[in-house]
């Protein structure tokens, strides 16, 4: 009868608290061997593209320079989850995430003329700071050259 | 053993499968027509549409084409989750000079490679 009553009670408690195994893949990871390849002071902008494809985002580098990002996720882990609904409208949650969800990333700068200066890997979200930064309005600017 | 008769029920609650798509994938084709130094960034937008994204780089322009598609499948146990994400995407970026030339391109097309899996299973050559 316990049994039958405890089967019961994780039948109620399957719609507030889960566990989850999950796996999130996304986008491919460019080839080791084509990102050794690219030696900074030799390869152009051409030759990275041709080597790995196209970045996911581009950015503005130093004026005239380009810096690209290439980003990808390959992660498993586990996810717990409860909820528990406390009156009509309101219901405390609970959600924790055992693994990093951050993609890792390779960023490519150039230079004016399009050559490869600096090649970066690590964690995307700390690569891509300086694309993230927010950039002063065409009248904030104006605004900075009138007072000087 | 009637215990377990109601106990196997919950355990098989269910599975799903979904995919997630986000705009037409980008035809291959058209890249064959793309001619650095010729190619103009209105024969651009005439091969492939409005961009995703515009960048300005100094006195230089890219434009940025993209489309993607998710595969999620997933096993609903009574208490447990077993779920996988797949995702992958066709982009393009062209690079355009200060007078709109196409100077450079970059394209990768992924968006067919997804596979509907568990979390357990092998993909991509793992």
């Amino acid at each position: 009868m316990n049994r039958l009553v405890l089967a019961g009670l994780l039948g109620l408690l399957a719609s507030c608290i889960s566990v989850a195994w999950e796996r999130d893949s996304r986008f491919a990871p460019p080839a080791p061997d084509a990102v050794a390849a690219l030696r900074p002071g030799e390869a152009d902008l051409g030759v990275c593209l041709a080597a790995l494809g196209a970045p996911l985002w581009v950015w503005e580098y130093r004026g005239d320079g380009v810096a690209i990002a290439y980003g990808w996720l390959e992660r498993r882990g586990w996810n717990a989850s409860a909820s528990l609904p406390v009156g009509d409208w309101y219901s405390l949650s609970f959600d924790y995430t055992g693994v990093d969800e951050e993609m890792e990333g390779l960023v490519l700068f150039f230079d004016p003329d399009l050559r490869l200066v600096e090649r970066r890997e690590g964690l995307l979200r700390d690569l891509t700071a300086e694309r993230r930064r927010p950039r002063p309005s065409a009248a904030m600017a104006d605004a900075g050259d009138e007072n000087g | 053993m009637r215990v377990l008769a109601c106990l196997v029920p919950l355990f098989l609650a269910g599975c799903f499968i979904s995919r997630t798509t986000v705009n037409e994938p980008l035809p291959p084709g058209p890249i064959e027509a793309l001619r650095p130094g010729e190619t103009t960034a209105a024969d651009v937008l005439r091969l492939f549409g409005a961009p995703t994204e515009v960048v300005q780089l100094g006195r230089r322009t890219a434009y940025r084409f993209d489309a993607s598609t998710s595969k999620r499948a997933g096993l609903l146990l009574l208490l447990v989750v077993l779920m996988n994400d797949d995702t992958r995407s066709d982009r393009i970026w062209v690079f355009f000079d200060e007078n709109d030339v196409l100077t450079h391109v970059g394209a990768t097309f992924d968006s067919h490679d997804p596979v509907y899996a568990m979390p357990w299973q092998k993909i991509h050559g793992e």
